[in-house]
């Protein structure tokens, strides 16, 4: 489900990149509030639980690199 | 503290149970909401949270039939309030029945009954000699407008309320256009009905509840995003993205 969540919020990203019209500061908020946020509350959770011990350390060390930027990124968004 | 017009107090109460507001009511929004109540049967005991439910699936038009029929029953109850608070030692009494034949409000004086008239919100005088007409025993007491119009044509038949109608039905409909336009206008404008972004967010966030979002849901999920919406019309266009 996370996957296909990802693909999901990659998809309307290309969307959005792809067309013409203006995207909105309210538009990429709402989407980092209802979108982005449950997709990386789910990650987290799931490092948490070991969900992802089939990856090697560095790869799990980049993951979580990759959560802590984007929760930094969405607080920065917010305010 | 200056009273608010009744149509503005309609409208916005109207508006505040569209938004789930649940506490917090002045003196005429609960009038208000009294009037909601009398104006269908299914209503009469209803809660708050069924009343919201109620107006939840009125489209635009079917919502400015309400308000027209709320706007007679808010009027009702208005004249009462304010005979009774005028200290002349005649009470007013609304019939507890919705629709009753004829009369409106019965005159009381001493415990007996001195007079039942009808009560007219309205802005034609066509509707008021229809009242006279079908009812010729019971007088009646009309909005301020139609009774200027008519002036003293029929004599002690036809009173004024104290009342305006115009302001009434004009402020009522200018508000809610306003509640229900306005949030569907900032919606329109800021691409949201149409934004790919907000609808792979909402895909996103189905996918890992497991289930596709109700309209309450998506209220909830905007109005924490600080988006306010006043109308069921925003959140059902935004759940047809998915």
């Amino acid at each position: 489900m996370i996957v296909l969540a990802v693909t999901a919020l990659i998809k309307a990203i290309d969307e959005a990149l792809g067309s013409d019209r203006r995207v909105t500061q309210k538009e990429v908020a709402l989407f980092s509030r209802i979108g982005v946020t449950p997709v990386r509350e789910e990650v987290e959770q799931a490092l948490r639980e070991n969900a992802f011990s089939q990856l090697k350390v560095y790869n799990r060390v980049r993951l979580r690199g990759h959560l802590v930027n984007l929760g930094s990124l969405q607080k920065r968004l917010a305010t | 503290m200056k009273r608010l017009s009744a149509g503005v107090t309609l409208a916005v109460t109207l508006g505040q149970l569209l938004a789930g507001r649940r506490d917090g009511w002045s003196e005429d929004q609960l009038l208000v909401l009294e009037a909601l109540r009398r104006s269908a049967n299914e209503l009469e005991s209803a809660d708050e949270e069924t009343l919201a439910a109620y107006l939840a699936d009125f489209s635009t038009e079917q919502m400015r039939g309400l308000v027209s029929t709320v706007k007679g029953k808010y009027h009702e109850l208005l004249f009462t309030r304010a005979e009774n608070r005028d200290g002349d030692g005649i009470s007013a009494v609304m019939f507890e029945a919705t629709n009753h034949p004829g009369a409106d409000i019965e005159f009381m004086m001493d415990g007996d009954v001195i007079r039942a008239v009808q009560l007219k919100a309205v802005q034609s005088p066509s509707d008021i000699l229809e009242a006279l007409e079908r009812y010729p025993d019971t007088d009646v007491f009309a909005t301020s407008e139609v009774c200027a119009l008519l002036g003293g044509t029929f004599g002690a038949r036809l009173t004024d309320s104290g009342f305006s109608n115009t302001t009434i039905t004009k402020e009522t409909q200018e508000t809610l256009e306003t509640l229900i336009g306005e949030d569907l206008g900032d919606f329109v404008s800021d691409g949201l009905l149409t934004s790919s972004l907000l609808g792979g967010a909402f895909v996103a966030r189905s996918l890992l509840a497991g289930s596709k979002p109700t309209g309450a849901d998506v209220r909830s999920f905007l109005e924490l995003a600080g988006v306010g919406v006043g109308t069921a019309f925003a959140t059902d266009a935004l759940l047809e993205l998915l």
